[in-house]
């Protein structure tokens, strides 16, 4: 079984890393926060339906984890996917007027926050069925092995998709015909309100692979680096034909599960230990204190940001309706 | 329980009938839609038709009694049934207290076993959108499908049958247990003389008839009907004797004593004018009614005017529809015919008859004109009226017909 | 023109398929060296290699789940499900999601994606393996569904369905595989949506798809015995569905009778019979008939198994009684 360390300082990760590079991730973990704290907004003003599901805390893993890829590369998510859309290259706005439900939207206001898809960048969906996508992440495996184009599948999955039978069944297949998929486990420590250790007969959920030969790795889900040095190694493993690779990131929503979720089942006290954490605070932290930026320069990533989101926000509110003959629109290729 | 026969109400203003004859005597048995007896109402004789099956258990009317419409004046029910006393005028919701006890506990369902009241009509959905389409009246049809389901095939069977159905609306006539005959039997049409021959007889003997006739100079009427036409574009097709129609619905108003009828001493003015036209069928002829002219423009009246005649050589009249007129119009105009007069039809007072519109030469301001002329004569029942009232009722509709626009201005 | 059996024609459809576009291949349960459950992809691993020619573990899921994966990756695959009753393993994959990811990803993505399925009962396997499933995924905008009842069929609606680009449920009844017909050596399809007229007549319209067409036919023969004409019809596809060639028939029969396997409560017959009624009511000269399967479970028993299927006999005496004929 592989090992891919874990154990390097941060110091020594972010030297192995340009200011550049760094800058890039702070922005996009910061653009994917702040998407996500204005989406609730938009919510709560009505302007989003339905289910609302925030990234917030869990930066560091999409954007680690995805900066990994490239732009061919298969990218497939579950129904909190706001974060893996914008970490895969999604224009905000896109993504913010398909949560408006709106013709100018991502998916043309047909999926939702739920259902952000994207094929120019091969962002192939979220998918709101619990487990669903990995099958579907399974099968493109196929197509990229067969096909011979040289992509990495990587699908996501919360720990709640952990228990389902399709898991199971997609890592035994992408096991027995060696494909190259990235199964990427987000273990933010509820499936909803239930604790993982109240729901999982194995402690370690990364453990899940083992019985198929999959190898498997941990991974600080709160420190982009370290998810993006751990990622990098796998992608490069996987590109090569090592077959599939089951990541487990240990991470933290810091909102509830929806918008509607107070988090009731979880101590304040729980949730004040992991903000400490912020992925965000703490790069931006290490940047500061490694002298690699200056406060300005943060403060001017930081407003160009807040720029952008108010854009994409404006863009979404003004954006038309999808006309009414869109209703029938593409039930079927015709 | 026992099914009642109900006098019926078998034109908008009957109030009462008379049973002329029991076609069947108590015990007979008795089909769904069978004709039963003879009912006369104010203007004619008609003929009714069983709505259950069974056996007649009880005769209440005698005949030659009139009850009120809706009483009861017979039961049809199965042989072991108790039938209400025949004085009883009560009705059936009052009829079952003090019978039985026993057929109090009895369900419907074991009612119907023997006794079927049809309610409505069973047809499926191509059998009454061809009776739609063929004028055939679906209550006159029996049904052969499951259930007693009139079929496509039950409504074209009777679309065959037609001319029987029509007698079976206007002639009085024996039983049959088929509840129709064969179509053209010699025995078919001699009933249907027969049937004129009794109204025209009745008239004649108890109406005392006399007679005006006038000239009536149709050019402009001619004319105004090419142009109504021009105008309607093919949509309707306004015929001459809707103008005349129309122009003796104008009089009458004026002159309601020829839209009335003379009853014991008495003259009753009917309410609305309501114009027969004599139609004549192969069988013999027939006067339905085209009702409320005093409401209706001259388009109306052609669209009802050409409805009842084509309904009426489908032989789907409504019952109400034969007796309903209060004064009538007999046109030969088609059959080159220069004058005749009419009998007036029992329950009328008058009727108007006209002829051919010819080309005659007439003196207009001492010269020699050629104008269309149609002659007509109205016959009129001396108890109502007389030659100088007449006079002025046949002057009116002259006047309306020489200048149509009049026509056109109610 | 040849005769061969359903089977040989789907065989001929997969293999046409295979040999024409690389980018199509089969996986399923035992479809490689067993050959098939069914014997349809016999002699497929040995022409075509393991790589075209998957067999999959027991996991429908994924199996239609990485079919719908693999479509929207640019490839054509066949998933043979070995029978319509282990669909339902793979429910959560076809209907909440290859049916869904065209309409949700604003056209984005298509799923070109064939699902073959062996449907129906009759062959002693009791109530698991012998239930006639398709209306169920027939009732779901963005799938496909075919029920072909001839060799001519079975290959014209294959061709077109790799020739179309959204998830397809392929119904292949088990008990008709070995049904011959005429198949031409010249390249046809069968379109989807067109129902055609078996047999002409013209006292009472029998609707059916699958081996009830069969049923239907044979039961026209006797029906024509006794002076009752009738015209059989094959929808051919339950969705899309040719309601208005059914319309046309039944507007000049005025009589509608929908033999089906399935049960009654919920079966595909019902949206047929509705559909009926909302088109051609007027023309109707009775009730809609509908001979389906009893509501029961499939038995095991053979007595008791003939008596759950609608068969000739049965559609002879329902449609007498039922019109009165």
């Amino acid at each position: 079984m592989a090992k891919i360390k874990n154990n390097q300082s941060k110091e020594k990760g972010l030297e192995s890393y340009t200011k550049e590079q760094l800058t890039i991730f702070y922005r996009q973990m910061f653009q994917i926060r702040r998407f996500e704290e204005s989406a609730e907004e938009q919510y709560m003003r009505g302007n989003i339906r339905g289910f609302l599901h925030v990234y917030t805390g869990q930066e560091a893993v999409a954007v680690g984890a995805i900066s990994a890829l490239r732009k061919s590369d298969y990218l497939v998510t579950h129904y909190r996917d706001h974060g893996h859309a914008l970490a895969k290259g999604l224009a905000s706005k896109s993504a913010m007027a398909e949560l408006f439900g709106k013709a100018t939207g991502c998916s043309k206001g047909m999926g939702g926050s739920m259902h952000l898809f994207d094929k120019s960048i091969n962002l192939m969906g979220g998918y709101a069925i619990v487990g669903g996508q990995l099958p579907i992440a399974t099968g493109l495996g196929i197509s990229s092995k067969e096909l011979g184009k040289g992509q990495v599948v990587m699908v996501f999955m919360g720990d709640g998709a952990l228990n389902e039978g399709e898991l199971h069944e997609s890592l035994n297949m992408a096991a027995i015909w060696n494909l190259p998929v990235i199964f990427y486990l987000e273990n933010n420590l509820y499936g909803m309100g239930n604790h993982t250790t109240d729901v999982f007969a194995v402690k370690e959920l990364k453990k899940v692979s083992e019985p198929f030969g999959i190898p498997n790795l941990e991974v600080d889900g709160m420190d982009v680096i370290a998810v993006n040095q751990a990622t990098q190694a796998v992608v490069e493993k996987v590109r090569k034909g090592s077959g599939p690779f089951f990541i487990e990131a240990k991470t933290y929503r810091f909102r509830g599960h929806s918008v509607a979720d107070p988090s009731n089942y979880r101590g304040k006290s729980e949730e004040e230990t992991w903000k400490k954490r912020d992925p965000i605070t703490s790069l931006e932290t290490s940047m500061i204190q490694s002298g690699l930026v200056e406060k300005d320069e943060i403060s001017n990533i930081r407003s160009s940001v807040e720029e952008e989101i108010a854009d994409a926000v404006k863009f979404a509110l003004e954006s038309p309706d999808p006309e009414d003959a869109t209703l029938y629109h593409n039930v079927y290729d015709s | 329980m026992a099914s009642e026969i109900i006098m019926p109400q078998m034109g908008y203003d009957m109030k009462e009938g008379k049973v002329v004859r029991w076609l069947k005597t108590e015990g007979d048995t008795i089909e769904r839609g069978e004709i039963i007896a003879e009912i006369e109402t104010d203007k004619a004789v008609v003929e009714m038709e069983a709505y259950a099956e069974g056996l007649l258990r009880s005769i209440i009317t005698k005949e030659g009694d009139s009850v009120p419409v809706g009483s009861v004046i017979g039961y049809i029910g199965t042989a072991d049934e108790v039938i209400p006393e025949p004085d009883t005028k009560a009705s059936s919701s009052d009829a079952s207290s003090g019978s039985d006890p026993k057929e109090q506990e009895s369900t419907p369902s074991q009612i119907t076993d023997t006794t079927t009241v049809n309610s409505e009509v069973r047809a499926s959905p191509i059998a009454k959108k061809l009776a739609k389409d063929l004028n055939v009246d679906l209550s006159t049809v029996k049904g052969t499908g499951p259930g007693n389901r009139i079929t496509k095939e039950d409504v074209l069977a009777a679309k065959d049958s037609t001319a029987s159905v029509i007698s079976n609306q206007l002639v009085s006539k024996g039983h049959d247990s088929e509840g129709h005959l064969p179509v053209g039997s010699e025995k078919e049409l001699s009933k249907m003389r027969l049937a004129v021959a009794k109204v025209t007889t009745q008239s004649k003997q108890e109406i005392p008839h006399f007679y005006v006739s006038v000239d009536i100079d149709m050019t402009h009427s001619v004319e105004t009907r090419k142009q109504l036409n021009e105008k309607l574009a093919g949509q309707i097709k306004v015929s001459i004797n809707d103008l005349i129609v129309k122009a003796c619905a104008q009089a009458l108003k004026k002159y309601p004593s020829f839209n009335s009828v003379y009853v014991d001493g008495k003259i009753k003015t009917a309410a609305d004018i309501n114009i027969g036209i004599a139609i004549a069928l192969e069988q013999g002829l027939i006067m339905p009614a085209i009702t409320n002219c005093q409401n209706k423009s001259i388009p109306e009246i052609s669209i009802a005017s050409k409805d009842l005649i084509d309904r009426a050589n489908q032989g789907v009249l409504k019952g109400d529809e034969y007796t309903s007129g209060t004064f009538s119009v007999s046109n030969l105009g088609m059959f080159d015919v220069d004058n005749f007069i009419a009998i007036i039809y029992p329950g009328q007072s008058a009727v108007l008859a006209v002829g051919t519109i010819r080309s005659k030469p007439v003196v207009e301001n001492n010269q020699i004109m050629i104008r269309s002329i149609m002659h007509a004569t109205v016959s009129v029942d001396h108890r109502v009226s007389d030659g100088a009232e007449a006079a002025k009722f046949i002057g009116e509709v002259k006047y309306y017909l020489e200048n149509p626009i009049s026509l056109m201005l109610d | 023109m040849p005769t061969i059996t359903i089977r040989e024609a789907l065989t001929k459809g997969l293999k046409e398929a295979l040999d024409k576009d690389p980018s199509v291949f089969i996986m399923g349960e035992d479809i490689g060296p067993y050959g098939g459950a069914y014997a349809v992809t016999k002699g497929f691993l040995e022409e075509y290699g393991a790589e075209r020619i998957k067999d999959t573990p027991i996991a429908e899921s994924v199996m239609v789940g990485a079919g719908t994966g693999a479509a929207m990756g640019g490839m054509k695959p066949v998933v043979e499900l070995m029978t319509i009753n282990f669909g339902l393993l793979a429910m959560d994959q076809i209907v909440n999601h290859a049916a869904k990811i065209r309409y949700m990803s604003g056209g984005q993505f298509s799923v070109p994606l064939i699902i073959r399925a062996v449907t129906g009962g009759g062959g002693g396997l009791a109530a698991t393996h012998s239930q006639c499933l398709e209306g169920w995924f027939a009732s779901v905008p963005g799938l496909k569904v075919a029920t072909p009842a001839t060799p001519y069929d079975a290959l014209g609606l294959l061709r077109s369905s790799f020739e179309d680009n959204n998830p397809i449920l392929f119904a292949e009844h088990a008990l008709i595989y070995g049904v011959k017909g005429e198949v031409p050596e010249d390249y046809y399809t069968v379109p989807f949506g067109k129902a055609e007229t078996v047999i002409e007549g013209s006292s009472v319209s029998l609707i059916a798809y699958s081996r009830m067409v069969h049923v239907a036919t044979e039961a026209a023969a006797e029906l024509a015995k006794d002076g009752i004409s009738c015209e059989v019809i094959d929808i051919k596809t339950l969705r899309p569905f040719d309601i208005e060639s059914v319309a046309n028939s039944v507007r000049k029969t005025n009589r509608a009778v929908v033999v089906e396997e399935a049960w009654k409560t919920g079966g595909f017959g019902a949206e047929i019979a509705s559909q009926i009624q909302e088109v051609a009511f007027e023309d109707l000269d009775g009730p809609i008939l509908r001979i389906c399967g009893e509501e029961v479970p499939q038995p095991y028993n053979k007595k008791l198994e003939a008596m759950s299927i609608p068969d000739a006999a049965k559609v002879v005496s329902s449609v007498k009684s039922h019109f009165s004929l």
